[in-house]
């Protein structure tokens, strides 16, 4: 168990996620890795007077399955003392996924991908995040590669690249080395509550063929995730893209690449007016 | 040979005989379970896989979250 928080120390200074004077959003959803990095990371600059943590948890409004990992994340935060806001897309946006998901034409995936980053990054900033750290693990990192490599999707793939965008909190990612299965021992070892349910709007899509075939490789070749983030990180020297220039959404103001964002462009289609 | 009770995270149960001297990876692989994807667990206790088999019964636990 030292050797996953000395990882994470390590990603941390490497990468100089956490800084002096930060105030450091947790995206919580409740589930083994967001739980572990609200831990590890309160553990680490719990004596720290000029770091804060806060967390957010995102209420999307799926039957059945938010409820509970809600009261895991009250749970954790309670426990530790943080801070914890929960924002719904009812409130924010007028429906729940689940009704978006009746009424849309989208895949449920694509309305809670999109509506999701637009609460925590404007969420984060009404609570003057400067850092917002997410639980994305190895085997995360390490899937979203080689399946925009594979797909050709080389603007996602820049994407992972964290860069400065004015008007968007900052990302980090402290689990970014260490994989789903350490998480979770971490997680049952130092008994933290955590949530095993599943979404149940899961797809068995191309992510789920490249998760299996990463942990077949895995298990015969040890290693072979941390070589393909090393081979990344490598990579992303030459990738890197120069910070791009954003504009404000017409509509929220979020920054956006076009006139409007992706999710005022969704939200157009549930209200057309 | 070792025989042991194994409970899935399906809830199934069922008896194994497994070689003397065995690791749980092996017992995984034999089942056909990834053990990058799952813990062990015996006596409430998680089990390092390249430990030796005992008599007795094992809980395997799906870690690995689908999607």
């Amino acid at each position: 168990m030292e050797d996953v928080e000395r990882k994470i120390k390590h990603s941390i200074r490497r990468y100089k996620m956490i800084e002096q004077e930060d105030i450091v959003a947790v995206a919580l959803s409740g589930g083994k890795d967001s739980v572990v990095v609200l831990h590890i990371l309160h553990s680490l600059f719990k004596d720290r007077p000029d770091i804060r943590l806060v967390a957010i948890s995102i209420d999307e409004g799926i039957h059945d399955y938010r409820e509970k990992t809600l009261k895991t994340a009250r749970q954790i935060c309670k426990r530790l003392g943080i801070p914890h806001e929960t924002v719904s897309f009812e409130d924010q946006f007028g429906l729940t996924l689940d009704q978006m998901t009746n009424v849309g034409e989208r895949a449920p995936c694509t309305y809670c991908g999109v509506f999701r980053r637009t609460i925590l990054n404007r969420t984060a900033k009404a609570l003057s995040a400067t850092k917002l750290a997410t639980g994305h693990d190895l085997d995360d990192e390490a899937q979203a590669v080689l399946m925009n490599l594979l797909r050709g999707d080389m603007e996602r793939l820049v994407r992972l690249v964290p860069a400065k965008k004015p008007g968007l909190v900052p990302r980090i990612k402290p689990l970014r080395s260490v994989s789903e299965k350490e998480v979770a021992l971490y997680a049952i070892v130092k008994e933290l509550p955590i949530s095993f349910d599943e979404c149940p709007y899961v797809s068995f899509s191309l992510r789920a063929e490249i998760r299996d075939m990463l942990n077949v490789f895995e298990a015969k070749h040890p290693g072979t995730k941390y070589s393909l983030m090393k081979s990344f990180d490598v990579l992303t020297k030459s990738l890197k893209k120069e910070d791009v220039d954003l504009r404000r959404c017409e509509t929220c103001g979020e920054p956006t690449m076009g006139d409007l964002c992706q999710a005022c462009k969704l939200l157009k289609k549930f209200f057309p007016s | 040979m070792i025989k042991i009770k194994v409970t899935t995270f399906s809830g199934d149960e069922k008896y194994i005989e497994v070689p003397e001297g065995s690791d749980y990876e092996s017992l995984l692989i034999d089942l056909g379970i990834n053990p990058e994807t799952v813990i062990v667990y015996r006596d409430q206790q998680v089990v390092p896989l390249d430990e030796c088999v005992e008599p007795g019964e094992i809980k395997i636990l799906r870690v690995v979250s689908g999607g």
